[in-house]
């Protein structure tokens, strides 16, 4: 064990007694040897024996003879409504999971701002562009219209908005596949 | 020689009452310490005990003896605990500060039987200040602690108790501790 702060994160394990054999030798050693850590054990000890002694002191007070009478009077009593067991069986369920409303909201939003960031945004498809094009004549720009079409022809529409720009291919069946 | 926990847990499925009442005189007191630790009021310590050793023989067909009876017992005394504290927090203000004041007088401890008057307040004040330090730490903590310290459990059984990992009942009592010397800093 070469450094004091190993020796301290383990000193707890010494003092609780989940340390053994070679290691805890090793450690017991190097407290013996260490003014921190001999410093450290002692608290731990210290603080052990203060909480024992404070909670025996309290448990002393207590006169314990009706107690098992107590415990067969519960036995006779009739259970909690299971309304009552319910809300206390969610209670605890809840308490292992539970995270304030905000901390949820946040978490919610931004799931929600990379879904929207990388899922593909919606395009018309060609089957869908064909079968509005029976509807009404399709408007390119303000200027462009394809006023009739041939059946059995497939149009793909490429609007860019940004550069004002759109492109209509009109294909046939022979052509085969997107453009 | 006295009986086994297994072999008590044996007579009570057979429905041996003398049994029960063998198995609550042997774990009575380290129940009450739990719950005081939890509950801090001697009043509900003892109904919450009493509920606790009540619950384990309506189940006890169910306990299997794989794990042991006491480790059982705990885990069912703790989570009672922390259903009482979260039933007494959703009281009203006003009638729990009734009840307070009552059981203020009723959990008083009695001064400590030393000659010297400095003594008794001093120790008077240090128990108030323990069990104020208690009462801050979170009732996960609370019970890491005091299984821990109080009832000399190991990691593996507190873990069993608490149905969590060694990891975290390893992080829970450095914090219950942390806590604990950092209120308690002039007596350690």
């Amino acid at each position: 064990m070469s450094t004091c702060s190993h020796a301290e994160r383990l000193v707890p394990l010494l003092s609780d007694g989940e340390l053994d054999g070679p290691l805890r030798r090793e450690v017991a050693s190097h407290v013996s040897g260490c003014v921190v850590c001999t410093g450290a054990l002692a608290a731990l000890e210290r603080g052990r024996e203060l909480l024992w002694q404070e909670i025996e002191e309290q448990v002393e007070q207590i006169d314990f003879s009706g107690f098992w009478e107590g415990v067969a009077e519960k036995l006779t009593e009739p259970p909690l409504p299971w309304a009552v067991r319910l809300q206390l069986w969610r209670e605890r369920w809840w308490s292992g999971w539970s995270l304030s409303a905000p901390v949820w909201a946040v978490a919610v939003a931004i799931v929600l701002f990379v879904a929207a960031l990388f899922l593909p945004r919606p395009y018309l498809s060609p089957d869908l562009v064909s079968k509005n094009l029976e509807q009404s004549a399709l408007v390119a720009n303000d200027q462009a219209q394809i006023e009739s079409l041939s059946s059995g022809a497939t149009v793909f529409l490429w609007n860019e908005p940004a550069n004002n720009t759109t492109v209509i291919w009109v294909g046939d069946d022979s052509d085969g596949g997107v453009p | 020689m006295e009986p086994s926990d297994w072999e008590l847990v044996r007579r009570c499925k057979e429905g041996d009452r003398q049994a029960s009442r063998e198995l609550v005189e042997r774990y009575q007191r380290k129940v009450v310490a739990i719950a005081l630790g939890m509950l801090h009021d001697r009043e509900d310590a003892l109904e919450v005990s009493q509920e606790a050793f009540a619950k384990v023989f309506t189940n006890i067909q169910q306990f299997k003896e794989e794990s042991s009876f006491y480790t059982w017992l705990y885990r069912i005394v703790v989570n009672l605990a922390i259903d009482r504290q979260r039933q007494k927090s959703r009281q009203p203000l006003l009638e729990r500060d009734d009840q307070q004041g009552d059981s203020d007088r009723i959990n008083a401890i009695p001064d400590v039987a030393s000659a010297d008057p400095y003594e008794q307040v001093k120790d008077k004040e240090l128990g108030q200040r323990i069990r104020a330090a208690l009462a801050e730490l979170t009732p996960a903590h609370k019970a890491v602690i005091l299984l821990r310290e109080v009832e000399g459990l190991s990691y593996e059984e507190i873990s069993e108790v608490l149905q969590c990992s060694r990891g975290t009942v390893m992080s829970r009592l450095h914090y219950a501790r942390k806590r604990l010397q950092s209120r308690l800093r002039r007596e350690l």
